[in-house]
């Protein structure tokens, strides 16, 4: 009597009593489908939360010119490596250590595939309110003075025109790309009409004229980090002076995106090292890379850590659906009692009838936990379609919830079984 | 098919029909000692079922064991047949001492060496004929195919060769015994446990059961132990045992062995002076 015949025997014994099953098989798998329909949703979360992160620049390298630290010093600034951010002790470089578009470009060139750019001007949400006119209407608007790769980079789609090139920004071009909101103020919503018309703006220290050459359509992908200002609009850095106070070409400090493909550490490690050529020879300042991927991470952690634990709450009504498995094996072994007897009249040991018994449980939980894992898969694909980004079920989370239940099965099984294997022949074959 | 004493097998298949190959009591087959059965053992509802019998079968006996409801052969055949272990005394079937077995051990012994025959047939309603015959192979360990075209071969031995897909359901009383048979069968054991197996049928299937009985006794040499509460067919077997009040009345051999044998011959091969023919007057 091997496993396949006790899963022969088990299924046989099912499928006589299909309705009962059926009752049993429910409460495993309302218990494993909420548990993978709640996993999938948190793996959603978590795969579009990550997306938001990466597009919104979490994991971007914030690279930041400081003062070298004096040996002689008793406290090092470069101890406190939120210092610089935090306006600390250290002193602002001199323009000859700051960045400017000539170190900028030779880094890019240097790093190559492994970064994305390096955004200028796009920092925060914020930016210079300089309402807009045209077409003899007005609309407010945010204006951002960024360079070619600010706009690419961020999640936003290019619904007319063109985006801003490194040849608008070298040339000084008043061009400026408006967003679908600005296009239906000014526009009557016609994109095709605003791109190469003019269009003013009024800013802090005169007007300027220049000409709309692309309209972006705002992130709609929903995601929790997602935020567009739908009244922003962006211009070279190169035109800023026209219209405000300061211009600004040397930055002290600069962010990098790394490529979504590259090794976050790797990038780090090859840009700490380009940056420390450039200031090998600055004697007062060198360059420090700040990366916050370690909050990412942690946030991540937090996020898995709630799944799991909506998840075990859930597990509890697999607990539920366990009881309910013992309680009808525990029906089918008096309700076979007689059977029982005639098998072990038969030559059936006691471990051939606890086997028996076992395994049925344990097939009940485990059909139970394929359905359940259909039917959460189903639930948490439709959910996580709804939040915008469809994802596959855990494999993770489907295998350990199969092989959870396999465990009800046993756990609540062997009781019923062991009572089987226990009944004296005789009792077993006189039963009615 | 049992290995646990091939000269048991060696001399059975050819003569069986002589009637001076009758076994001589030279091996018991069976051989009980002293049996004793106390149930609540221990309790002030203590009762004695079985006070110390001495039983032993022969090999290719056919032997009846009669008595009134009560008088303890149900209690005695399931020692026999190790569904129920005595209280005290000694047990050896084909000279192994059974008692020292434990139940695991029991039950392999069993299912290769009694074939049991029940009053209520005992079929498992929820599976095929076939798959019935097939279980005792299943825990005697034979593999899958082998046990199929030896349940198959049984089958059609009984006649049942077109019902084997039937549940037990779908059958009559003859046919399900017929299963039950073929099942008892099954590891091709020495000895046959048939308990009232006539009981549940009209006569006619019963007597169709009961020449299956002696046709397995003459043919096939099976050791055949029967219970019955009928005088005329355990007037038809080789001995018959009459227990009173968990005492054993026996020694009381047919007139012709070879006689008794014959179906046709069974009501003339008893013996009017029998002391069980007034004990089963008075049932």
């Amino acid at each position: 009597m091997n496993l396949r015949e006790s899963l022969i025997l088990a299924l046989g014994s099912l499928r006589t009593n299909k309705m009962r099953s059926f009752l049993t098989l429910l409460g495993i798998i309302v218990g494993i489908a909420s548990v993978i329909a709640i996993l999938t949703l948190g793996h959603a979360l978590q795969v579009q939360t990550n997306r938001s992160i990466a597009s919104s620049g979490a994991n971007d390298l914030t690279v930041q010119v400081k003062e070298r630290p004096d040996p002689q010093a008793s406290a090092s600034p470069s101890n406190d490596p939120y210092g610089g951010l935090l306006g600390g002790s250290g002193a602002n470089p001199d323009t000859d250590s700051k960045f400017d578009v000539d170190d900028i470009n030779l880094i890019k060139q240097v790093m190559g595939d492994s970064i994305a750019g390096i955004p200028i001007g796009d920092s925060g949400y914020g930016g210079s309110y300089m309402p807009l006119t045209a077409n003899g209407k007005e609309a407010s608007g945010n204006a951002k003075f960024v360079n070619e790769d600010a706009l690419k980079l961020k999640p936003l789609e290019i619904v007319a025109g063109r985006n801003i090139t490194a040849e608008d920004i070298n040339t000084s071009r008043k061009v400026a790309v408006i967003s679908t909101e600005t296009v239906n103020a000014l526009y009557d919503g016609d994109p095709q009409k605003a791109v190469g018309s003019e269009i003013t703006m009024d800013g802090t220290s005169g007007s300027m004229t220049g000409v709309v050459i692309g309209v972006y359509a705002p992130d709609t992908s929903g995601g929790i980090f997602s935020y567009t200002d739908t009244s922003a609009y962006y211009m070279p850095y190169t035109v800023a002076s026209a219209v405000s106070d300061y211009e600004t070409t040397e930055w002290s400090t600069i962010t990098v995106r790394p490529s979504e493909n590259a090794d976050l550490a790797q990038t780090k490690a090859k840009l700490q090292a380009v940056l420390t050529q450039m200031y090998r020879s600055n004697d007062n300042f060198q360059a420090e890379i700040m990366d916050f991927s370690a909050s990412t991470a942690s946030f991540n952690q937090v996020l898995n850590n709630i799944s799991m634990a909506i998840s075990a709450i859930a597990g509890i009504s697999l607990l539920v659906g366990g009881i309910g498995v013992m309680n009808i094996m525990l029906v089918t072994v008096t309700e076979r009692t007689r059977e029982i007897g005639i098998r072990k009249a038969l030559g059936a040991t006691r471990s051939a009838i606890r086997t028996q018994f076992v395994v049925e449980a344990m097939m009940v939980c485990l059909v139970g936990g394929l359905l359940g894992v259909l039917l959460g898969g189903a639930l948490g694909m439709l959910g996580s379609n709804l939040m915008g980004l469809m994802v596959l079920p855990p494999l993770n989370a489907v295998l350990t919830s199969l092989g959870f239940s396999l465990a009800i099965g046993l756990f609540f099984g062997y009781y019923p079984a062991n009572k089987a294997a226990k009944l004296d022949p005789i009792d077993a074959l006189r039963y009615e | 098919m049992t290995s646990q004493n091939p000269q048991d097998y060696l001399d059975e298949p050819t003569d069986v029909l002589a009637p001076q190959t009758q076994p001589a009591g030279a091996g018991h087959l069976l051989d009980m000692r002293g049996i004793v059965k106390t149930f609540n053992q221990g309790t002030e509802n203590a009762i004695t079922v079985l006070p110390g019998v001495n039983f032993h079968v022969d090999e290719g006996e056919f032997v009846s064991v009669v008595g009134q409801s009560g008088s303890g052969k149900s209690t005695l055949m399931n020692i026999i047949g190790m569904l129920d272990k005595a209280t005290a005394g000694s047990y050896t079937f084909a000279g192994e001492d059974v008692t020292a077995m434990d139940d695991d051990e029991q039950a392999f012994y069993r299912s290769q060496n009694i074939g049991f025959v029940f009053q209520s047939f005992n079929l498992i309603g929820r599976i095929s004929s076939l798959k019935n015959v097939e279980m005792p192979l299943m825990y005697a360990g034979v593999p899958v195919k082998e046990r199929r075209e030896r349940a198959e071969y049984l089958l059609e031995q009984m006649g049942m060769a077109d019902r084997m897909g039937h549940n037990p359901s779908q059958l009559s009383g003859g046919q399900k015994q017929r299963v039950a048979i073929a099942r008892a069968l099954a590891n091709d054991p020495p000895l046959l446990l048939a308990d009232e197996p006539t009981g549940a049928l009209d006569s006619q299937t019963g007597r169709m059961v009961m020449d299956l009985f002696h046709q397995l006794n003459r043919e096939q040499g099976k050791t055949i132990v029967f219970i019955t509460h009928n005088p005329e067919l355990a007037a038809e077997t080789t001995r018959v045992v009459t227990m009173v009040d968990g005492r054993i009345h026996d020694g009381q051999e047919a007139a012709s062995p070879y006689m008794a044998h014959q179906p046709q011959a069974g009501v003339q091969a008893l013996d009017p002076t029998l002391p069980m023919t007034p004990l089963q007057g008075g049932q």
